[in-house]
């Protein structure tokens, strides 16, 4: 029957993986890379959050995780948002609200653009 | 025995936005180191649409998607590229995409410039920086900046460049007019909060 909740995966099972939560602690934004500090993970632990894990050994940013493991952005942001809370994953900094710093980051920016 | 940890390189975002085919993908393309990536937009509309409870979360058969490509300029900088994705339908994904960006490139087709004007009025509206990208087809150019400025009518801040899709130096160019609008920006920011000249 087209009511058959197999036939529609997409729907439930990702906010299962994550306990029905859509937001980490950290909101983060979709360009925010985040790297592994520490990959030993309790026994159990869900493959996506192995998965993570396990690719950014090399830092990537929240999109490309998901893309990379097809995985929806909004679960790749509690998981990686719950493992960066319990110090598995650290994340990079991403633009700053304060103007001088805002400033330094864009002069950094400026310089490396021209040089491309 | 170099044995440092990998870090976190700081992030930032600039968004490529325009009307459907012209060129954000190709804009995107020809600067990014890697082949541009798209993540099934459909996935995020189902994410996002849980989220926000008055989108209802239809499996969308769409394959539009959400283009992006990457730039890394040391160890501890990346700047990411994003294709927006149609407003019209995408539209939950533009105030997500803006966060924080350092700005945006609005790419111009003058045969069709109307298709530019939601990302102009959205960009605008927002107070988000932005540049506007002539893309010169094929190497035609029918009209001048100036005649698209007053057809467009932006601030006469806003720069406005010819530019080619395709060719790397071309949208190295553009990127970097659109960077230092967004530095000149903050500049005179930073100098209105602290009520003094600009530190030398």
């Amino acid at each position: 029957m087209s009511d058959d909740p197999l036939r529609t995966p997409g729907l439930t099972r990702p906010y299962v993986l994550t306990g029905g939560r859509t937001r980490g602690a950290a909101d983060l934004p979709l360009e925010a890379v985040v790297v592994t500090e520490r990959a030993t993970l309790p026994i159990g632990a869900a493959p996506e959050v192995v998965a993570i894990v396990a690719l950014c050994r090399a830092p990537y940013s929240i999109v490309e995780i998901a893309t990379h493991l097809r995985l929806h952005l909004g679960v790749v942001r509690v998981l990686v948002g719950d493992l960066t809370d319990q110090g598995v994953l650290a994340v990079g900094v991403t633009a700053s609200s304060r103007l001088d710093e805002r400033v330094h980051l864009l002069e950094r920016l400026l310089e490396g653009v021209r040089a491309l | 025995m170099p044995s440092e940890r990998v870090r976190a390189p700081l992030a930032l975002k600039i968004l490529v936005a325009g009307g459907f085919g012209v060129g954000k993908t190709t804009t995107v393309g020809s600067i990014s180191e890697i082949e541009p990536l798209s993540t099934d937009a459909a996935m995020t509309e189902v994410a996002e649409g849980i989220d926000a409870a008055e989108l209802t979360p239809h499996k969308s058969e769409t394959t539009a998607a959400l283009d992006f490509g990457r730039i890394t300029f040391a160890d501890d900088l990346v700047l990411y590229l994003f294709g927006t994705p149609g407003q019209d339908r995408f539209a939950f994904m533009w105030d997500e995409l803006a966060r924080g960006a350092v700005g945006a490139i609005v790419i111009a087709d003058t045969r069709r410039l109307a298709d530019s004007f939601p990302a102009l009025d959205y960009f605008e509206q927002r107070d988000v920086p932005f540049v506007v990208g002539i893309n010169c087809f094929d190497g035609i150019r029918l009209h001048t900046s100036a005649q698209v400025r007053e057809a467009v009518s932006v601030d006469d801040d806003v720069p406005i460049e010819l530019f080619d899709a395709r060719a790397r130096s071309s949208v190295k160019d553009l990127l970097a007019v659109l960077v230092e609008h967004a530095l000149g920006r903050a500049r005179t920011e930073l100098v209105a909060a602290t009520g003094g000249p600009p530190p030398a």
